[in-house]
C-alpha cells in the first residue's frame, strides 16, 4: 500500500511529473497500487545480493502503458534506500548495449552520469562517492589516533585504499581500474585537481584515445564500446568494497534494441544481453543487479525479438504453467499486466488525496465522480485506442487543478471543457509536432 | 567592375591569385562574386566546362566563410561523380590551406579517419554525392543539427543533369530535410554546363524557398565538331538490336556482313587513334556491344601495330578493371578509350573527354547536349560522332523501311543547332519510387516515427506536393502488408523485417537503378541480352528472329524464349526514356524536306536520300495512314512516346487490335471484320467520350508497370496505375488533329477506299 506523505516537496514533484506525463523521479512509492508480488520478488533479489553477494537479472515485460517505467523508478528508489548505488538509462538509437559508433560506450557514460545514492538521489554521485570514501578512511585513521598532519597519514590512507582495490586486480581490466582509482587518490592528496578530474573522466568513459590516457594517467587502455560492461562489473565490486551493498542498473526502453533494423547489429546487442544474463546467473558477476524494461513484442517476436535468438529464448522462456495465471516469480522474466479498473480507481483516489493534501483542501470528488471520469476518458478516446494510466492521470490532474482554481465550477461542467489527447503521441526528441497539419494523420 | 569584384574578395585570396599568376577574373566570375557577396539570392552559373565555374562560386564563398566564420559546416558541394568531387577543388587546395577552412571530400573512397576528423570539427566545406549525403542523413540523424545548423551555401554541380532525374529530386528532398535543422535555409548555387532553357533550372533551384534566383551566363562556346555515319550491320556484330531499322524493300544487303563490320570497326578505330585526340568515350546501348567494340578495336590495334588503350565500363565489370579504366581516362598525356553503356552515364568517373562516339541516336536532345558537353577539353572544340547502325532484313512496309534511328539522330542535332531547343524537364506528379525511398530513409534515420510525424516529414518535401494523404496512407498500408514496415505497440512505424536487408545495404542510398541485363535463352542456347524484362507471352525481336517469352526469372535475370514463325511483329519497348513529340515532328520535317546537313558522312547522306524518295513516293506528306491489307493499316502518329502509347491503348480500348508496333514511330492497326461504318462509329465514340486516363492505365501490363523506377516493385499496383495515368497517359495529345490530316478520324476513309478496290 502507498506510503503516507510527509513532505510537500515530494507531493509537488509527484503532481508536476504526472501532469507532465512522466514518471515521478521521487515519491513513486506514495502512489503505487498493485504490483505487490513483483516488488517482493525484486526486493528479495536485492536482499540476496546484499547478504550473500551474487547477482541478479530481471526483464520487466509489459505493454506500452503497463507501468514498466514506473516500476523501474519505484525499484530504483527502493534500491537506493537499501544502500545500493543505482544507475539508470534509457536505451535509444544512440545508446545501445553495443554498436559500431560508440553506442555501448554512450550507454556507459549515461549510466555513470546518472549514478545515484541515497544522499545524492538526483545522479552524478560518482565523484561524491569517491570523496566520501576517502574522507571516511581518513576519519577512521584519525580515530585510530593518527593526526592528518602526521608524516605517515597519507601512507596509511593509501595503504587502506590499496587493500580495497587490491582484490579487484584479478578481474578483467581490474589492474587499470585500480591504477586509476589510486591516481585519483594521489591527486586528492597532492591537491592536484587536474589529475583528479582526469581520473574521474577516465572512469566515466570520457577519454577518447589511448595515447591521451597513457600520457595523463599512465594506463594503456580506455573504456570502450567492447569493454564497458567489464567496467560495470568492476564498478559493482568496487562500490561493495567501499560500503554499499552493490550496484543496481535500471535500463529502460530495451525495445529500441528490437527496433534496430540492421540484423547484424541487432544480434550483436542480443549477444551482449546474453552475456549479461549469463554473468548474473552463473556467477560471472558479483554485487550487481540488472533490470531491463521491455515489451512483449520485443520478447516474443520469433523473427527478430529476443526469442529469435536461441540462447536467449532458452534462458528467458517461462514454463507453460506460468503463462496460465500462475506466476513464477523466480523467472528472470516478469510480466506486468496493465492495471485493472479497480486498481486505476484506487490510483485516482490516491492522486485525489495527494492533490488535496498538497493544496490543503478537503477532496471534492466522490467515488461516483471518479467512476464518471474513468468512463468519460475511455469513451472519448475511442474504445480501440490504448488508454494508459500516464494519459488518464495527466487529464485527471488538469481536472483537479481546474476544479481547485475555479471553486464556482462543478466537476461536470469542467469535464465538458477538457480535451483528451489520445495515446501514442509521446514527444519525439526532434521537436514538437503540435503545429503540424498532419496531427490527425492515422493509418 | 572586375576590379571592384576582385576587391571584395578576402585579402589573402587576392594575394593568392596574384602569387599564382592567375589570369584576371572572367566577366562571369566577377558577376558571380557580386551576386554571392552582395545579394541574398540563389545563383545559377552557366558556362562551359573547365571555364572556372567552381572558382567563380568558391572564391566569394570562401571570402564569406573567412570573414564571418560559421558555427557549423558552412558550405556543401554536391556533385554527381566522385571524380568531380576530387578534381573540382584541386586548383584551390593551396588557397584552402592558407584560409584554414577545411574542405573534405566525402564518398566511399575516403578513409573514415579523415571523415571522423572533419566531423569532429564540423567546419568548412563538405564535398559529397547525393548517395553519401543520404547515408549521412540516415546514420547521423542526431548529429545533423551540430553539423549543419549554420550551413550557408549549397553548391550543386551539373545541376542540369540533376533536375530531370529522381536523383535530383532526391537531392532536393535532402536539402529540405537538412533545412529542418538549420537556423535559416541555405543559399543554393547551381553550376550548369548546359544551356537550354535556364528558367526551368532556376525554378528548380528555387524549390520551396523564398529567395530569388540570379542567373549568370558565361558567353557560350559555340564550336562543336559533329559527324554522323551509317552502317549496315547484322545484329551481334556491334549493331544495336532494338534500335536497328531495316533495309528498304528491293534493296539488297551489302554482300558480306563481315566486310561491313570491318568497315565499321576500322572507322571507330581511326577515330580513336586520331592525332590530337586523347580521351575517347564510346556510348553503346548494351554490355555486349561495349565488349564487342573493345575486343574488335584491340584486335585491330594489334593488326595495325597501334597502341591498344581500350577499356570496357559497365555494371558487371569488376571494380579493379573499372578503376583501371577510370585511371587511364584521368592520366595526363596518354591516349585512352572506354566503351561504356548508357545506363551508367551518371556513374562513370571519367573526367573530361576529347570526344564522344555515340552508337545510335540518343533518346533526348538534352542527353545529346550533355554528352556533347562532356567532350572538348581545355577549350578545345566539343566533338561527337554518331554511328547509326542498321541490320539487313527485308522490310515489308514503309514503317519497317524508314531509317528511324538516323532521322532521330539528325532531329536531335537540328533541334539543338537551329533553336537551342531541349526537352522541358518532365516533373512527375507522383514520383512513387522516390516516395518509397524517402519514407524508408526517414524512418530508418529516426528508428521510429508515429504516422503523423512521418507524414509531416515526408509529405512536406516539395517533390511530393501532389501526393495526397490518402495516397500515402495506401502506400503505408501496403508496406505494412509486405512487412517492409512494422507497427510498434505504441502505434509508431519502424522498418519491417522484409526491408532490413534493403535499407541496410549501401545500394539503398542510390535512387537510380543498378544496370541490369537479362540473358535471353532458347533452351540452353543463349541468344543475346536485353535490358528490361518483357511480359510473358509477348513476342520480342532478337538476333533477327522473333521469339515468344516463356518465362522470366528475375532472380537469375534469365528470360526463356521459344522461336516463333514469321517476322518479329511487336517490338516490345519497356525501356529507355520517353521521346518527346517535338523530336518526332522534327523527324517528319527532316524526312519531307530537301535540306542537307554538313555533318552527314557519304553513306548517311545516301541513306537519307533513299528514305526521302520512299517517303515522297508514298505521299507521306499528305497522309499518315496506309492500307496494308483490307483490314490492316500502317499508322504513323508522329507523336512522342506518351501520346503514341496512349493512342495505342485508346484503339485497343475501342476494340481494335494492334498486332505490331515500334514505339513511337509506327504501329499496325487491325480493324478485323468491322465495316467502315462500325470503324467510324467506334472512333467517333472515342472522340466524343474518351475513357479516363485511369481506364487506359489499367490496361498496362503489371510487370511493365513495376520496373519503370528502382523502387516501383514495393509500391501497390493501383498507385502505380494512378501514377501512370497522370504522368504518362496523354489523351488530349493522342486525339489531337495534326496539320496534315485528321489522324485517327482518317481511318474510316482509308477503310472505305481500300475496300472499294
Amino acid at each position: 500500500m502507498a506510503k503516507k506523505l510527509t513532505r510537500r516537496k515530494t507531493s509537488r514533484a509527484i503532481l508536476q511529473s504526472l501532469a507532465g506525463g512522466v514518471v515521478p523521479r521521487a515519491g513513486a512509492e506514495h502512489i503505487v497500487v498493485g504490483r505487490e508480488a513483483e516488488l517482493a520478488a525484486i526486493k528479495s533479489d536485492f536482499d540476496d545480493i546484499g547478504s550473500d553477494g551474487g547477482a541478479s537479472f530481471r526483464l520487466i515485460v509489459g505493454r506500452y502503458g503497463a507501468g514498466k517505467s514506473f516500476l523501474l523508478q519505484l525499484l530504483r528508489n527502493e534500491a537506493m534506500r537499501s544502500k545500493f548505488v543505482v544507475a539508470d538509462a534509457d536505451l535509444s538509437p544512440q545508446r545501445r548495449l553495443t554498436g559500431s559508433k560508440g553506442e555501448g560506450l554512450a550507454l556507459y557514460r549515461e549510466l555513470m552520469s546518472n549514478m545515484a545514492t541515497r544522499t545524492r538521489p538526483q545522479g552524478d554521485a560518482f565523484a561524491a562517492l569517491l570523496e566520501k570514501w576517502i574522507s571516511d578512511i581518513q576519519r577512521q585513521i584519525t580515530k585510530a589516533g593518527i593526526e592528518s598532519s602526521s608524516s605517515i597519514f597519507d601512507g596509511m590512507v593509501a595503504g587502506r585504499i590499496e587493500d580495497t582495490v587490491h582484490e579487484m586486480e584479478g578481474m578483467v581490466h581490474g589492474p587499470d581500474f585500480s591504477t586509476v582509482i589510486k591516481t585519483y587518490l594521489r591527486g586528492h592528496q597532492s591537491g592536484d585537481d587536474e589529475l583528479q578530474r582526469a581520473a574521474l573522466r577516465w572512469l566515466r568513459g570520457e577519454f577518447n584515445t589511448k595515447t591521451e590516457a597513457r600520457q595523463t594517467l599512465g594506463v594503456r587502455v580506455i573504456i570502450e564500446d567492447k569493454t564497458w560492461y567489464d567496467y560495470i562489473k568492476l564498478m559493482a565490486y568496487f562500490v561493495r568494497q567501499i560500503g554499499y551493498r552493490g550496484l543496481a542498473l535500471f535500463i529502460d526502453e530495451a525495445v529500441s534494441l528490437y527496433q534496430i533494423s540492421n540484423r547484424v547489429s541487432r544480434n550483436n546487442n542480443y549477444e551482449q544481453l546474453l552475456a549479461i544474463i549469463n554473468d548474473t546467473s552463473q556467477g560471472g558477476a558479483d554485487y550487481l543487479g540488472a533490470l531491463l524494461g521491455a515489451t512483449p513484442m520485443m520478447v516474443e517476436d520469433s523473427r527478430k525479438g529476443l526469442f529469435s535468438h536461441e540462447a536467449l529464448r532458452t534462458r528467458l522462456e517461462e514454463s507453460r504453467f506460468s503463462r496460465q495465471g500462475l506466476r513464477d516469480m523466480s523467472s528472470p522474466l516478469i510480466r506486468l499486466d496493465p492495471l485493472n479498473k479497480d486498481e486505476i480507481h484506487r490510483l485516482l483516489q490516491t492522486i485525489r488525496d495527494i492533490h488535496g493534501w498538497h493544496h490543503k483542501y478537503e477532496p471534492r470528488l466522490d467515488e461516483e465522480q471518479l467512476r464518471v471520469f474513468m468512463s468519460e476518458v475511455s469513451s472519448r478516446v475511442g474504445a480501440d485506442t490504448l488508454l494508459t494510466p500516464r494519459e488518464s492521470l495527466r487529464e485527471f490532474i488538469s481536472v483537479l487543478n481546474l476544479l481547485h482554481q475555479n471553486p464556482d465550477e462543478t466537476f461536470e461542467s469542467i469535464l465538458g471543457k477538457v480535451d483528451f489527447v489520445t495515446g501514442g503521441t509521446e514527444n519525439h526528441p526532434d521537436g514538437d509536432d503540435d503545429a503540424s497539419p498532419f496531427v490527425s494523420f492515422q493509418i | 567592375m572586375t576590379e571592384n569584384s576582385f576587391d571584395k574578395l578576402a585579402p589573402f585570396i587576392q594575394e593568392y591569385i596574384y602569387r599564382n599568376k592567375w589570369e584576371r577574373l572572367h566577366g562571369f566570375q566577377a558577376q558571380a562574386i557580386e551576386a554571392i557577396l552582395d545579394t541574398p539570392d540563389h545563383v545559377l552559373i552557366s558556362s562551359g566546362t573547365a571555364s572556372g565555374k567552381t572558382e567563380a562560386a568558391l572564391l566569394p564563398i570562401i571570402t564569406d566563410l573567412h570573414q564571418n566564420p560559421p558555427l557549423s559546416i558552412g558550405a556543401m558541394y554536391i556533385g554527381p561523380l566522385k571524380a568531380l568531387i576530387n578534381d573540382q577543388f584541386e586548383r584551390i587546395v593551396g588557397l584552402l590551406e592558407e584560409s584554414d577552412i577545411p574542405a573534405q571530400s566525402w564518398h566511399g573512397d575516403v578513409s573514415s579517419a579523415k571523415k571522423r576528423r572533419f566531423l569532429k570539427r564540423a567546419r568548412g566545406i563538405l564535398q559529397i554525392t547525393p548517395e553519401s549525403l543520404e547515408s549521412m542523413l540516415i546514420n547521423r540523424q542526431h548529429e545533423l543539427k551540430r553539423l549543419f545548423f549554420d550551413l550557408r551555401y549549397v553548391i550543386i554541380d551539373e545541376v542540369h543533369a540533376f533536375i530531370v532525374s529522381d536523383r535530383g529530386r532526391q537531392a532536393l528532398c535532402q536539402l529540405e530535410r537538412l533545412s529542418r535543422v538549420q537556423n535559416r535555409p541555405s543559399r543554393r548555387i547551381g553550376l550548369s554546363a548546359t544551356i537550354g532553357e535556364p528558367q526551368l533550372t532556376m525554378n528548380w533551384l528555387k524549390g520551396h524557398s523564398k529567395r530569388g534566383v540570379k542567373l549568370i551566363e558565361a558567353p557560350r562556346r559555340s564550336n562543336a565538331e559533329i559527324g554522323l555515319e551509317y552502317f549496315y550491320l547484322p545484329p551481334n556484330k556491334g549493331g544495336d538490336d532494338k534500335a536497328a531499322d531495316k533495309l528498304p524493300s528491293g534493296q539488297s544487303a551489302p554482300d558480306d556482313p563481315a566486310v561491313e563490320a570491318d568497315v565499321y570497326y576500322r572507322h571507330l578505330h581511326n577515330m580513336t587513334q586520331r592525332k590530337g585526340v586523347g580521351k575517347t568515350l564510346i556510348f553503346a546501348n548494351s554490355r555486349k556491344d561495349t565488349e564487342a567494340i573493345a575486343l574488335n578495336l584491340r584486335q585491330l590495334s594489334e593488326r595495325r601495330r597501334r597502341p591498344a588503350f581500350y577499356h570496357v565500363h559497365h555494371g558487371s565489370i569488376s571494380a579493379p578493371l573499372r578503376e583501371s579504366a577510370e585511371a587511364a581516362m584521368k592520366a595526363e598525356n596518354q591516349k585512352a578509350c572506354v566503351a561504356a553503356t548508357v545506363t551508367l552515364e551518371l556513374g562513370i568517373d571519367l573526367g573530361q573527354l576529347d570526344q564522344v562516339l555515340q552508337i545510335n541516336s540518343t533518346h533526348s536532345v538534352s542527353s545529346f547536349v550533355q554528352r556533347l558537353g562532356r567532350s572538348g577539353r581545355r577549350g578545345g572544340p566539343a566533338r561527337m560522332f554518331f554511328y547509326i547502325n542498321q541490320w539487313s532484313d527485308k522490310a515489308r512496309h514503309l514503317g519497317e523501311e524508314l531509317p528511324w534511328n538516323l532521322l532521330q539522330a539528325i532531329a536531335m542535332i537540328q533541334l539543338y543547332a537551329e533553336e537551342k531547343w531541349i526537352e522541358p524537364p518532365q516533373i512527375p506528379q507522383m514520383p512513387l519510387s522516390l516516395l518509397y525511398h524517402q519514407t524508408m530513409s526517414i524512418i530508418k534515420s529516426h528508428t521510429e516515427l508515429s504516422p503523423p510525424q512521418l507524414a509531416e516529414r515526408v509529405l512536406t518535401l516539395s517533390p511530393f506536393k501532389q501526393i495526397t494523404e490518402e495516397h500515402f496512407r495506401q502506400l503505408l498500408h501496403y508496406l505494412l502488408e509486405i512487412e517492409h514496415l512494422e507497427r510498434t505497440e505504441k502505434g509508431g512505424l519502424i522498418i519491417g523485417i522484409e526491408a532490413e536487408n534493403i535499407v541496410s545495404s549501401y545500394r539503398f542510398y542510390a535512387t537510380f537503378k543498378d544496370e541490369i541485363e537479362y540473358r535471353v535463352r532458347d533452351k540452353s542456347r543463349e541468344i543475346g541480352t536485353i535490358q528490361a524484362a518483357p511480359p510473358v507471352d509477348s513476342t520480342i525481336a532478337l538476333a533477327g528472329y522473333a521469339w515468344r517469352v516463356l518465362k522470366v526469372d528475375e532472380e537469375m535475370r534469365v528470360i526463356d524464349v521459344e522461336r516463333v514463325r514469321g517476322k518479329p511483329d511487336t517490338f516490345w519497348r519497356g525501356e529507355g526514356p520517353p521521346i518527346h513529340t517535338r523530336v518526332l515532328q522534327k523527324m517528319r520535317d527532316i524526312l519531307l524536306s530537301h535540306d542537307s546537313y554538313p555533318y552527314l558522312q557519304p553513306r548517311a547522306r545516301k541513306r537519307l536520300d533513299i528514305a526521302r524518295q520512299s517517303a515522297q513516293s508514298a505521299c507521306l506528306g499528305d497522309a499518315s495512314i496506309f492500307p496494308l491489307t483490307d483490314s490492316q493499316f500502317l499508322v504513323f502518329p508522329w507523336r512522342g512516346t506518351a501520346p503514341f502509347e496512349t493512342q495505342r491503348l485508346l484503339l485497343e480500348y475501342a476494340g481494335f487490335k494492334i498486332p505490331g508496333s515500334w514505339s513511337p514511330y509506327f504501329y499496325v492497326l487491325d480493324c478485323g471484320t468491322a465495316d467502315m461504318r462500325e470503324v467510324k462509329c467506334r472512333l467517333e465514340q472515342l472522340y466524343r467520350q474518351p475513357p479516363s486516363a485511369l481506364d487506359l492505365a489499367n490496361r498496362v501490363d503489371a510487370g511493365e508497370l513495376r520496373q519503370r523506377n528502382k523502387y516501383d516493385v514495393y509500391v501497390p499496383e493501383h498507385l502505380l496505375r494512378e501514377a501512370y495515368a497522370c504522368d504518362f497517359i496523354d489523351i488530349p495529345q493522342a486525339l489531337r488533329h495534326s496539320q496534315s490530316n485528321r489522324d485517327l478520324l482518317d481511318v474510316p476513309d482509308a477503310v472505305a477506299s481500300i475496300r472499294k478496290l
